[in-house]
């Protein structure tokens, strides 16, 4: 197991000795908890179920301070990164563990993964695809809604079902490691009232990122809270506004089937619009982060990493060029930016599983169990 | 002499120390007032000054002073300085007295400085009331053999034989066992160097031989001695004779056992795949690898080792207040941390888990512990009263921890191979410490006089110890106690003349009825029966007595007295504190 994490990061993690510099600094250690070292000492000793069975992984916020006070360089920070991809893999349906274990092990699997996940959607779209009008913009035409809706469906339920596996085998997992360490009995009201903190605290408000002391307002653009915040309200905003569009067709389907402008005012539409800016600019600040290395947390890049900030980052930028092309009104530009765009949307999807977008899942589960269970 | 006593008292301020809760000048107004033979009573800031010995000295010459008083600090502090001041003014250093006003006054009562001055006074009277009846002593000289047994041939044995060879000291070497070298000469590589401990044996062994003055017997012991300081003698039964030498000094380096784990602590000798830190380095002195070997011990292929320290070390004493060994044995974590960089340096790929207490690699060896961590080596703390647990599961032991460091829930591995890292006990020497009577502190070790002052001498004077057989030890600080303990010897027997305290017992022949109660109660055997013209009596060798007392004490006649503190010395002192 050992050499299963150092693959995936921990690459110094034998240079701890123990000291406990990182739990006190962490802060998010108190009193008796032993957070992070119990988790970077587990790891050194290969004990899988201890690191399984805790929600440590997904409590860090990854600021980074233990890793800049270790006296050893033994890198905790990261190390609790390769764990979370460790549980990543180990939480995963068989089949779907041995496919993220290589993607994380071999660029080139990663890279050919990739490849055949962007050819899919490319074949699909170009054997599937209607006439193509190339005097006005009949999007509709040139690729049926109800083909989009039904992959998107299709792909929806299967990335969902292997979540939920996850999530189910983390849950019982987890709940074993909470209750062996918590104090005292928990009241079922306190685990629905924990389950509410959890949603509008802590992942609607992102409360635990909210920790830095940056004062002005140029700092806090930048700050990780803001970035993150863009990115996963971007992110939720598009996915509400697609939802919303296959819902509600009359919005935006119909105007769009027809050739009808729909104004910039349209809720669905502006909604959609303004995700597309928080995301374009908190992808494009993580990425500018992880090239310039400015901070612990943006250290270490994982082709996982760079491949999630990229489709996301990719999947605004083409959705605005799209809408730009739809206005400008050049059907051959729109019909190609949509096969792109609808390309990089799939492979977001199809990847999210395997990457660093599996802690949107298993990070409130985390939070959730600790708090009902009031651990750490 | 004359009745006319010319006495000096100089009561000391010792800056301060003294005189802040003394009063000085009460004291030497009261002296003038009392003592008309104190010709001389002065205070001085600091009676152990330069400029204060040179002013006694003056003194003593111009005003023909026959007796000092010297009221300051401890005599354990001053009493030779100021003896030696006696002795360059050319008064016997034993016509002067050295009384202690500020341990015993101004220290132990700060509070109470009235009583603290009546206490300094009375003091300074019983002084004075003592060198009235002193009487000048000479002291004792006694001849010397040049020659020293040292006893064990361990590494500190041979040590100390190469140093007083050196030094043209005669040596005689007895060595217990068949061989030299005792269990260094069983390890393999030794930290910091890696020298293997046959090597360094073997070296010690090489530079002894070839000296004419270096006798050496193995199984052979002592069986009885007899004699002091510069001249004892020793029995020594050898295989089939027993021969009996002569030496000025006794060196003491027995050296110590392991600790054997009791069976079924932590697994000993009831899971498979339980060894000692002994065992482990024999198997590793012959196991050749270069770092791609694969490490096959019982059978089993090893990958993962566990340590467990402080096995027989730093135990809990039981609540029975039985035996425990409470110390550390501070070799175990050195010579672990040097094991486990030697494993990981012979074969490829073992993770070695240290289930410590506290590691405890002083000095340089902190490197080998920042390296051990860093070639697969993972240190795991362990509590004294959560120790872990080790059990057979399948082919593999499986140890089951508590750390507080984590958080003190149980924690399961598995690992093939469970090393304990067992410390050092003293050795089975028991008829050896009968025959030379020697001193075993309360942890079995021998004892020395003073841990700090004088290290390697015990209070048997001439007997000297040195090595593990007076602690737990590493090379290097068994070697350099050997040295020391050589240093002391040859400081004996290189004098011709050794000049001894002259505070021995003496027989009164006019007293003496022979009743021979104080040759029972004589711990050194200083006294014997002699007769002379006719009558038997009581006689004491000066240089085998102590000057305990303890003749004194149990003489029915009176006429046992010991110099220094004759019963009219100590009566006329108790006449000064009473007055």
């Amino acid at each position: 197991m050992v050499d299963d994490v150092k693959a995936l990061g921990a690459i110094n993690i034998d240079a701890c000795f123990n000291c406990g510099t990182c739990t006190a600094v962490c802060p998010l250690s108190s009193g008796s908890s032993s957070f992070p070292r119990r988790m970077i000492t587990y790891a050194q000793i290969g004990v899988k179920e201890k690191i399984l069975e805790s929600p440590d992984l997904w409590l860090c916020n990854y600021c980074g301070e233990c890793t800049k006070s270790c006296p050893r360089q033994a890198d905790p920070a990261e190390t609790m990164m390769a764990l979370r991809r460790y549980a990543t893999i180990e939480y995963s349906p068989p089949g779907v563990s041995f496919i993220s274990k290589m993607i994380y092990k071999s660029k080139a699997f990663a890279l050919s993964f990739l490849i055949i996940f962007s050819i899919i959607p490319l074949i699909l779209m170009l054997s599937l695809h209607g006439s193509i009008n190339s005097t006005s913009i009949m999007l509709f035409s040139f690729f049926p809604e109800h083909y989009i809706d039904i992959i998107g469906v299709t792909l929806g339920i299967i990335i969902f079902g292997i979540m939920l596996f996850g999530l189910a085998k983390m849950y019982f997992m987890t709940r074993k490691g909470v209750t062996k360490s918590n104090t005292g009995p928990v009241r079922i009201l306190k685990w629905i009232v924990e389950f509410f903190q959890t949603i509008f605290k802590e992942v609607l408000a992102q409360e635990r990122l909210d920790q830095c002391e940056m004062k002005g307002w140029r700092q806090r653009l930048s700050s990780e809270w803001f970035i993150h915040m863009t990115i996963f309200w971007g992110f939720t905003g598009l996915l509400v506004t697609t939802v919303l569009g296959f819902l509600l067709p009359t919005a935006i389907s119909v105007p769009l089937a027809n050739g009808i402008y729909i104004p910039i005012t349209e809720p669905i539409r502006l909604l959609g619009t303004l995700s597309g800016l928080f995301l374009i600019y908190g992808a494009s600040m993580a990425i500018i982060n992880r090239v310039n290395k400015s901070r612990v947390y943006s250290s270490y890049s994982y082709f996982t990493d760079w491949a999630l900030l990229i489709f996301l980052l990719l999947a605004g930028l083409t959705g605005y060029l799209l809408e730009m092309a739809y206005y400008l009104n050049s059907p051959l530009i729109t019909y190609a930016l949509l096969t792109v765009h609808l390309t990089v949307v799939f492979d977001l999807f199809a990847v999210a599983p395997f990457t660093k977008f599996a802690h949107a899942f298993y990070r409130p589960l985390a939070i959730w169990l600790s708090r009902s269970h009031n651990y750490i | 002499m004359s009745n006319e006593k010319r006495i000096g008292v100089y009561v000391c301020h010792c800056g301060g120390n003294i005189s802040d809760y003394v009063d000085v000048n009460k004291v030497v107004e009261e002296i003038k007032k009392e003592e008309p033979d104190a010709v001389i009573v002065k205070d001085l800031m600091f009676d152990c000054a330069d400029a204060s010995q040179s002013e006694m000295i003056d003194d003593i010459k111009k005003q023909k002073l026959d007796r000092v008083v010297v009221a300051a600090c401890s005599p354990k502090l001053h009493e030779t300085t100021f003896r030696n001041m006696a002795k360059r003014a050319g008064l016997n250093p034993f016509m002067l007295y050295h009384v202690d006003i500020r341990e015993q006054a101004s220290w132990a009562h700060e509070n109470n400085r009235m009583g603290a001055t009546l206490k300094a006074l009375a003091h300074v009277r019983a002084g004075i009331a003592y060198v009235k009846s002193a009487e000048p002593l000479e002291k004792i000289k006694a001849e010397t053999t040049r020659s020293v047994l040292i006893i064990g041939g361990g590494i500190a044995g041979l040590k100390a034989a190469i140093d007083l060879s050196a030094m043209d000291v005669n040596v005689v070497l007895i060595e217990r066992s068949s061989k030299l070298g005792g269990h260094v000469a069983e390890l393999g590589e030794i930290y910091p160097y890696y020298t293997a401990g046959s090597e360094i044996v073997k070296n010690l062994v090489d530079e002894l031989s070839g000296r004419g003055n270096v006798a050496i017997f193995t199984n052979a012991t002592v069986v009885s001695y007899s004699g002091y300081l510069g001249k004892f003698e020793v029995k020594v039964q050898r295989e089939t004779s027993e021969i009996t030498l002569q030496v000025g000094s006794i060196i003491v380096a027995t050296g110590f056992d392991t600790y054997k784990p009791y069976t079924g602590e932590y697994g000993y000798e009831k899971v498979r795949g339980v060894i000692t830190i002994s065992e482990l380095a024999r198997v590793l002195s012959t196991a050749a690898g270069d770092g791609s070997a694969e490490l096959i011990y019982d059978g089993r292929k090893v990958r993962q080792i566990a340590f467990i320290y402080c096995v027989g070390s730093r135990q809990k004493p039981p609540e029975d207040g039985g035996h425990a060994n409470q110390y550390c044995s501070r070799y175990c974590c050195n010579a672990a941390t040097s094991e486990a960089l030697t494993v990981h340096r012979k074969f490829k790929d073992i993770k070695i888990y240290h289930f410590y207490r506290d590691m405890r690699t002083y000095g340089r060896n902190e490197l080998m512990y920042e390296s051990a961590g860093r070639s697969g080596s993972i240190f795991i703390r362990f509590d004294e009263d959560h120790p872990p647990l080790v059990a057979e599961e399948g082919n593999r032991c499986k140890i089951t921890f508590w750390s507080s460091l984590i958080e003190n829930q149980p924690v399961d591995m598995y690992v093939d191979l469970v090393v304990l890292i067992t410390g050092m006990v003293p050795s089975h020497n028991e008829e050896l410490n009968r025959a030379l009577s020697l001193p075993v502190g309360v942890d079995g070790f021998y004892k020395e006089v003073h841990p700090k002052l004088r290290p390697v001498e015990t209070n048997v004077t001439g007997i000297l110890i040195c090595g593990t057989s007076q602690a737990p030890r590493d090379v290097r600080e068994t070697l350099s106690s050997a040295s020391a303990a050589a240093a002391k010897a040859a400081s004996f027997v290189l004098k011709r003349e050794l000049e001894l305290d002259p505070f021995v017992a003496f027989v009164d022949p006019g007293l003496c009825e022979a009743h021979q109660e104080c040759i029972k109660e004589c711990p050194y055997g200083a006294i014997e029966l002699i007769e002379e013209s006719g009558k038997k009596m009581a006689h004491v060798n000066s240089a085998k007595c102590k000057g305990c007392g303890a003749c004194v004490a149990v003489c029915p006649t009176g006429a046992m007295q010991l110099k220094g503190y004759t019963n009219a010395e100590i009566k006329s002192m108790i006449g000064g504190l009473a007055r």
